[in-house]
């Protein structure tokens, strides 16, 4: 440093930015290789220098090679058709290869942001202007890199199994991608619970643990039993297996069924989940002031579409076998139905998030760059959220009733229609009642954390405490009427069809399932409209608080200057 | 100087809880540009609170704080832009050398480059020296390193106002005095410094207004000389009263606007508020001396002198002399030791200006 020099600019005149953005289709792919995201050459170069990653790759390529290799061995040995081996052989593979991306796809991804927080270089990155969703497309990148560098280094063991044939190419190279797709899926997890917590150890244990615990859920959903019924569907596929979708791609029989059940479910299933962790990363990168909201509601939006179409669209695909109602197709309504609430139950907790209003920030902002009035909707806001939610919430039931009794009109001659739309309205009462309450306890509490537990609770003690009380009272009088006590829980829409079944049905029972369909769809607009006054005077004492602001301050600079 | 110019930062009633704590109580003062600015105050003083408000990263509770005139709450894109901040106690990168941990920030920031070369990166490591250390893994630099490649970090996007906290904490008095001589040629390159620090001594020769807080509140701001000139009138006027309070406008514990237009306006904080035409009251100081005589001697020429009150033998063969009077009176000692023929070595006052003014404006508890 010597002070006699000339001071050096930091900012000596650069000839301009040589990256340009494409144009082309694939611009975002180019622009991604001319003008890669910083995050992601940084880590990847700190990865490279990491001593014990060889060593890993190594380790896991070993066990996974001796564990392949045993099995196909000690198959080969006996009598078995090789065929059969290689059929084994890849099963086991792709299992295990799950296993790997389900494990380490999600610690990779915990660690990077949590990370940055816990070392004290998080504030570093955001000031320099990164967007969050730049800072966490770069982390997905980094993440998904060291992943796919997992992958490929077991690869060659997946081919062990052409060695005894039984799979063909394709089988093999669709079970390749979709193990990187489930590859993404398991990082945006695993970024998705970094982003949200602030300890690096905790967001590992915590990731660590939900991973362990769902992805063998999954397995179990998505493989064994999802085959049993892909085989019912099309007898040539293999019943049982846990990797039967690559085979499906082969033997199923084209239409329209593989369409919907083959390409468009799949899709949804993987892209719609990926999607939401990728916003709700964004949003927990976010300050509470910036908006938060708007990506979760496109998601919400598109995915309420697609899981409504989905309800709507399978009833009718899958056709009538048996008579209703353990024909596919009207399970595949009422699954259908079962589905949509679960799924609007996690959204009316995940909205339970939402400030009463868009911050002042955000307003100033619309102002001056004359946003459009639908942006503003998807803005964030208390009111405007739960209003969207449940309207998408009622006209994805319609949607989703309208198609299970078009099914059983055509299939059936409109048997099985009364059951098919008493649980839809059932459940729709329910998630009605449960998203109005979501919305009253955000409007009452300040944290959203504590309104998400005490709405878990109350619908936990619906849930519980009526049916304990109806087993009693039931066992103890015999009688059935105590059964009725469940109709504050939507979980009654087993009585109903129950009843609907009997030859003589209790009428008592089902009109307590009347009345709980009025009595909760109204209370759930009971406490919306509390929610939305609640909200109103939270925002406009905010509005008072920052005009009174401004007068002072405007009054006391007038004082000042001379 | 003397154009009104946009102050570099303005910070008008800054209020802000932890929970039921009130960190930080009615904030107000101004940093204009050009200034190297020390943000004074013991641990847990708020210090950091407050520079966290101006960095973005915290949104203030009450009050409007503004960069170059951009309010950090309504437009923290556009005070990102023109902010470096250095956080108290910043993380670096695992596995990276010195040049790549720069790059990184310089793609991200998105600053213009050409190709694969890094002006920017290159003319940040010269200026703080690091280029010798380009090829270094960032994580195995002393502290004093880090906080040089803090400090070029944040000089890659150019900003206006740097604001820095607790730079020189930690560091070894060289380590230190290679930061100290860097302020100066920020400062000489035009940008706008502020620095906080709970140590006194490790500004004083670079700052060129302060402001003091204590326990969330601000004591005094304002240029060095303005204050000290404020004070030696204050306490010519009133005396005893040995502090000058900052005006408080609302009581912070008032969850409504952190300022009540109905009281009267706010004093300008940037310079305390002079009493009335003073009866001149004498205010008593002390200096230094050293002189090639015996003690005795000089003792006995001081002593004579009307305006002295008493004179000691100070640590380090030096003479303390407590009198009455301004620089005029160290004059005239001076001369009066010079015309008896001693040899006087050094004159200096027994504290400098920035230790007398923290002294005199805080109740004493702090260090
Ligand atoms: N995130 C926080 N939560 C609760 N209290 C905090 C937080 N940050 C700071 N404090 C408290 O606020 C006070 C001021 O802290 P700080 O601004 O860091 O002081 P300084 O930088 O002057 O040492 C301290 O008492 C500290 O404990
Ligand atoms: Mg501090």
């Amino acid at each position: 440093m010597n002070a006699q020099s000339p001071h050096p600019s930091v900012h000596d005149p650069a000839p301009p930015s040589q990256r340009m953005p494409g144009r082309t289709e694939l611009g975002w792919l180019q622009s991604l290789l001319a003008n890669p995201n910083a995050i992601w050459i940084r880590e990847v170069r700190q990865a490279a220098r990491l001593d014990r990653t060889p060593w890993l790759l190594f380790g896991i390529t070993l066990l996974l090679s001796l564990l392949v290799a045993s099995i196909g061995g000690t198959a080969s040995s006996s009598n078995i058709s090789p065929a059969k081996v290689g059929m084994a052989v890849s099963q086991v593979f792709f299992s295990l290869a799950y296993g790997v991306v389900t494990l380490v796809g999600p610690a990779v991804a915990a660690n990077t942001i949590a990370a940055e927080r816990e070392g004290r270089t998080w504030e570093a990155l955001v000031l320099t202007g990164m967007t969050p969703a730049q800072i966490a497309r770069g982390k997905f990148l980094s993440s998904f890199t060291t992943l796919s560098l997992y992958i490929a280094a077991i690869a060659p063991i997946g081919a062990l199994s052409f060695a005894f044939g039984g799979t063909t190419a394709t089988e093999t190279i669709v079970g390749f991608i979709l193990l990187f797709m489930l590859a993404a899926l398991w990082v945006a997890f695993g970024l998705a619970m970094s982003a949200a917590m602030n300890s690096l150890r905790g967001a590992l244990v915590l990731t660590l643990i939900l991973a362990i615990v769902i992805g063998p859920i999954l397995y179990m959903i998505f493989g064994p039993a999802m085959s049993s019924l892909a085989h019912e569907h099309w007898s040539q596929l293999p019943a049982g297996l846990p990797i039967w979708l690559p085979v499906a791609y082969t033997r199923a029989n084209f239409g329209i069924d593989y369409l919907i059940l083959l390409v468009a479910l799949p899709f949804v299933v993987l892209s719609l989940p990926a999607w939401f962790l990728y916003e709700a990363t964004v949003a927990n990168l976010s300050s509470v002031t910036d908006d938060r909201s708007s990506g979760l509601k496109r998601w919400f939006i598109v995915s309420t579409c697609a899981g409504g179409g989905l309800a709507t669209a399978i009833p009718i695909a899958v056709g009538g076998g048996r008579a209703p109602p353990s024909d596919p197709a009207s399970l595949a309504a009422h699954t259908g139905l079962w589905c949509l609430s679960f799924f609007f139950g996690f959204c009316a907790l995940l909205f339970v998030g939402e400030p009463s209003g868009p911050s002042r920030r955000l307003t100033t902002q619309w102002a001056k760059t004359n946003t459009s009035a639908l942006t503003r909707a998807l803005g964030p806001g208390l009111a405007r959220t739960f209003t969207l939610v449940m309207l998408l919430e009622t006209g994805a039931f319609g949607a989703a009733i309208f198609g299970g009794v078009a099914a059983m009109t055509a299939f059936h001659k409109g048997d099985g229609v009364l059951p098919i739309v008493l649980s839809g309205a059932t459940l729709w009462a329910h998630i009605i009642f449960f998203t109005g309450l979501c919305a009253w306890l955000r409007a009452r509490s300040d944290s959203p954390m504590g309104a998400r537990v005490i709405a878990l609770a109350i619908m936990l003690a619906l849930v519980v405490v009526p049916w304990s009380f109806a087993a009693v009272g039931g066992i103890a009088t015999k009688q059935d009427e105590w059964l009725a006590l469940g109709a504050t829980n939507p979980f009654y829409v087993v009585v109903i069809l129950g009843q609907l079944a009997a030859t003589s049905p209790n009428y008592f029972l089902l009109t307590a399932g009347y009345i709980s369909i009025l009595v909760f769809g109204a209370l759930g607009l009971v406490f919306f409209a509390l929610a939305q006054r609640k909200a109103h005077s939270i925002n406009v004492a905010a509005e008072l608080h920052y005009a009174q602001l401004d007068a002072a301050l405007a009054q006391e600079e007038s004082a000042t200057t001379p | 100087m003397n154009e009104p110019r946009l102050p570099a930062i303005s910070i008008r009633h800054l209020s802000h809880r932890f929970g039921r704590f009130d960190v930080l109580r009615d904030v107000s003062f101004d940093v204009h540009q050009g200034e190297i600015f020390g943000f004074i105050g013991p641990n847990g003083a708020g210090k950091t609170t407050t520079i966290r408000v101006l960095a973005t990263l915290l949104e203030p509770m009450a009050g409007r704080v503004k960069v170059l005139g951009h309010d950090v709450t309504l437009e923290p894109e556009l005070v990102r832009k023109h902010i470096g901040y250095m956080p108290d106690h910043a993380g670096v990168y695992d596995r990276v050398t010195v040049r790549e941990y720069l790059e990184f920030f310089a793609d991200a920031y998105k600053v213009p480059t050409a190709g694969s070369s890094y002006a920017v990166v290159d003319a940040s490591m010269e200026l703080t020296d690091l280029t010798r250390l380009s090829d270094k893994i960032v994580s195995t630099m002393s502290k004093g390193m880090k906080q040089r490649l803090q400090l070029a970090r944040v000089l890659l996007h150019d900003p206006k106002v740097l604001i820095l906290d607790e730079p020189a904490s930690d560091l070894d008095p060289r380590a230190r005095i290679e930061i100290r001589d860097l302020l100066m040629e920020l400062r000489a390159m035009g940008k706008t410094v502020l620095l906080s620090s709970h140590i006194l001594t490790e500004l004083a020769d670079v700052v060129t207004s302060v402001a003091i807080m204590e326990r969330g509140r601000i004591i005094v701001a304002g240029p060095i000389g303005e204050i000290s000139e404020a004070l030696d009138r204050q306490r010519r006027g009133v005396g005893t009263a040995r502090q000058p309070q900052a005006p408080s406008a609302a009581s912070p514990a008032n969850p409504g606007p952190a300022i009540d237009p109905t009281q009267a306006p706010a004093p300008n904080l940037n310079s305390f508020v002079p009493a009335a035409p003073e009866p001149e009251r004498v205010v008593e100081r002390s200096v230094k001396l050293r002189v090639l005589a015996p003690f005795e001697r000089v003792s006995a020429i001081l002593t004579d002198l009307p305006f002295v009150t008493s004179v000691r033998l100070g640590s380090m063969a030096t003479i303390q002399v407590t009198f009455a009077g301004d620089d005029r009176a160290v004059a005239m000692m001076v001369r009066s030791l010079v015309l008896a023929e001693l040899s006087v070595v050094s004159v200096e006052p027994e504290r400098n200006e920035l230790e007398r003014i923290f002294l005199e404006a805080t109740r004493g508890d702090l260090q």
